[in-house]
C-alpha cells in the first residue's frame, strides 16, 4: 500500500481532562476528498483543532501523519509550513493587523522566502477577483467586523494562496447565504487536484453538492462510526443520524 | 486594585512650557506636537471655535531618565470637532492629563491614546471629559501596555452636567499585561446628572489572546513573529485613524509597527 497523503491513527484526545476523541482512524490519499459529518458536540471541531496542533487539545494516544511523516507533536506553524491547512469555522478577529500584512507574513512563513510587493499585489489581485472580494478588503483589520461570508471568503483566499497539500475545512458552510456558499464552495472545488487532499467537516449535504466527496464518514462519540461513498451524505440528509449506531 | 500614583509636581517643576492652539471659526487644522526631552510640565490650551475642525497628534516621548507632566485643556465650541491622538511612550515617571470641556452644542471630541510602559516606567493617563451643554458627543479609546516592571495607570471620567441632555459619551480602555512583575490600574468612571443621554464605559485587562496567537501560528507564523504582530496590532489601533500620512508613518516606525500597504 502506498503512503497516504494524510492519516489519522487511533487518535485519542483530551480537553481540560475530558476525553473527547476516542480512537479516530482516517486515511486520505492524494486527490481524495473526505467528508466528516455528525451532530453538534460529537468532537468534529476538536478533531480539526487537534489536527492543526491547538495547544489546548492533548493527544493521549495515536498519531497524525502527513506524507508519512509523524506531525502529532509539531507546533501549529510547523504543520502549516509542511502545507497542512485548517479553514476555521470561527476565524478570530485581530484588530489593528491588516489583512494585507497578515497575508504577506503568512505567505513568507509558509514559503520560507520573501515575496516582493509587486508580485504579492498581483497574486492577491487575481485571487480577490476570483472570490469576488473588493480590494479595500486588504486594508481592513483581520476579520474585524467581517460578515460570516467575508470571513469564509478570506479563509478560502488563504487556502488558495498558501497552497496546502492537505486542507481541513471546519464547517466552512456555516454562516453563508446561498450565493456565498456557492461561490466559496466552487473556489474550494477548483482547488482540488490529483496531488491534494481535503477533509470537509460539515453538518449538511448542501456544501457537498459543490465539493463532491469521494468518501463520507459519520462522526459520533469521538469516533468514526460509519464510512461510505457520497450516497451516505444523501442518506444522512434524508434520514438524519438516528439510524447510525452510537451517533 | 491599588491607588493611583500621586505625582509631586513641585519636584517636577523645573520647566514650564506653555502652548496655546486656537482654531478659528470655520477653520480646519492638523497639528503635531512632540514633547521631547523636556523634564517638567508642558501645558497646552486648545480651543475650537464654531464650525471648526482640529486633528491633533501629541507624542510624549521623553528620555526614560526624565520625569514629565503634560496638561492639556480643551474647550470644544459649537459644531466643532476635535480628534486627538495621544501617545505616551517615554519618561521615568510621566503623567498626561486631559480636561476636555464640551462647551458648544453639537460639538464632538474624539480621543485615542496609546500608553506603552516598559522597564521601570510609571506612566499615568488621566482624561476628564465634561459635557456642559446638550447634543454633544465624546468618544475616548485608550490602549495601554505594561511590560517588565512597569506600571500603567488609566483614569477616565465622563461627567454629564445638568441640562446636557442628548449627550452621547463613550470610553473604552484596553490593557495588555505582558509581565507578572508589571502592574495595570484602570479607573473608568461616569458621573451622569441628566436623563436622556447615551453613555457607556468599559475596561479590560488581559494578556495576549491565545486564540489570536493560535490563528497566526496556524498560518505558519512563528511564535516570536506572532507576538510581535499581535503587539503591533494592539498599538496600531490608536494610530490607524490618523489622516496625516507622514505623522502616521513616523509613529508606526517609532513603535516598530509593520503595516503592509496595498
Amino acid at each position: 500500500m502506498s503512503t497516504a497523503l494524510f492519516e489519522i491513527k487511533d487518535l485519542h484526545v483530551e480537553v481540560d481532562g475530558k476525553k473527547v476523541l476516542k480512537g479516530v482512524n482516517l486515511r486520505v490519499n492524494r486527490g481524495e476528498v473526505h467528508a466528516v459529518m455528525g451532530r453538534n458536540g460529537t468532537g468534529k471541531t476538536t478533531l480539526s483543532y487537534t489536527l492543526m496542533g491547538h495547544p489546548k487539545y492533548t493527544v493521549t494516544q495515536g498519531s497524525i501523519l502527513l506524507d508519512g511523516e509523524d506531525i502529532t507533536h509539531l507546533k501549529p506553524e510547523e504543520r502549516a509550513r509542511k502545507r497542512l491547512f485548517l479553514a476555521f469555522q470561527y476565524p478570530v478577529a485581530i484588530p489593528g493587523v491588516s489583512v494585507a500584512s497578515f497575508l504577506r507574513a503568512s505567505l513568507k512563513a509558509v514559503r520560507a522566502s520573501e515575496i516582493d510587493p509587486k508580485n504579492f499585489r498581483s497574486l492577491i489581485k487575481t485571487e480577490l477577483k476570483s472570490l469576488g472580494i473588493p480590494e479595500n478588503f486588504m486594508t481592513r483589520s483581520l476579520n474585524e467586523g467581517f460578515s460570516g461570508g467575508e470571513k469564509k471568503r478570506l479563509e478560502t483566499l488563504q487556502l488558495r494562496l498558501l497552497e496546502p497539500k492537505m486542507a481541513v475545512l471546519d464547517e466552512t458552510d456555516s454562516g453563508l447565504d446561498i450565493d456565498a456558499l456557492k461561490s466559496v464552495s466552487e473556489n474550494l472545488e477548483n482547488y482540488r487536484s490529483k496531488e491534494r487532499g481535503m477533509l470537509v467537516i460539515t453538518h449538511y449535504q448542501r456544501m457537498l453538492n459543490y465539493i463532491k466527496p469521494d468518501y463520507v464518514h459519520v462522526f459520533g462519540s469521538g469516533q468514526v462510526l460509519e464510512s461510505g461513498g457520497p450516497d451516505l451524505a444523501l442518506k444522512l440528509e434524508a434520514q438524519g443520524y438516528d439510524w447510525v449506531k452510537g451517533a | 486594585m491599588k491607588e493611583p500614583v500621586l505625582f509631586k509636581t513641585r519636584e517636577l517643576l523645573k520647566l514650564l512650557d506653555h502652548h496655546e492652539i486656537v482654531v478659528g471659526a470655520g477653520e480646519k487644522r492638523f497639528v503635531f506636537l512632540e514633547i521631547k526631552n523636556a523634564e517638567g510640565i508642558s501645558d497646552f490650551k486648545i480651543e475650537t471655535m464654531e464650525d471648526s475642525a482640529l486633528e491633533i497628534v501629541v507624542l510624549q516621548q521623553v528620555s526614560l531618565e526624565l520625569d514629565t507632566l503634560s496638561d492639556i485643556q480643551i474647550k470644544a465650541g459649537k459644531n466643532s470637532s476635535i480628534k486627538l491622538t495621544f501617545v505616551q511612550g517615554g519618561g521615568k515617571l510621566a503623567h498626561l492629563k486631559i480636561d476636555a470641556d464640551v462647551i458648544g452644542e453639537n460639538a464632538q471630541v474624539q480621543i485615542r491614546g496609546l500608553q506603552n510602559a516598559r522597564r521601570a516606567q510609571k506612566l499615568s493617563f488621566e482624561v476628564n471629559t465634561n459635557h456642559l451643554v446638550p447634543h454633544s458627543q465624546s468618544d475616548l479609546q485608550v490602549w495601554c501596555i505594561a511590560s517588565d516592571e512597569a506600571r500603567s495607570i488609566f483614569n477616565g471620567t465622563i461627567t454629564i452636567e445638568k441640562g446636557a441632555h442628548h449627550t452621547e459619551a463613550y470610553q473604552k480602555n484596553k490593557n495588555l499585561l505582558l509581565s507578572n512583575r508589571a502592574t495595570i490600574d484602570t479607573f473608568p468612571k461616569l458621573f451622569i446628572f441628566n436623563d436622556d443621554v447615551k453613555c457607556a464605559h468599559g475596561s479590560s485587562v488581559s494578556q495576549l489572546e491565545p486564540e489570536q496567537f493560535y490563528y497566526l501560528q496556524s498560518r505558519g507564523i512563528g511564535a516570536d513573529d506572532a507576538e510581535k504582530m499581535l503587539l503591533s496590532g494592539f498599538m496600531h489601533q490608536a494610530f490607524s485613524w490618523i489622516t496625516n500620512a507622514e505623522t502616521k508613518q513616523m509613529l508606526e516606525e517609532r513603535f516598530g509597527i509593520r503595516e503592509e500597504g496595498f
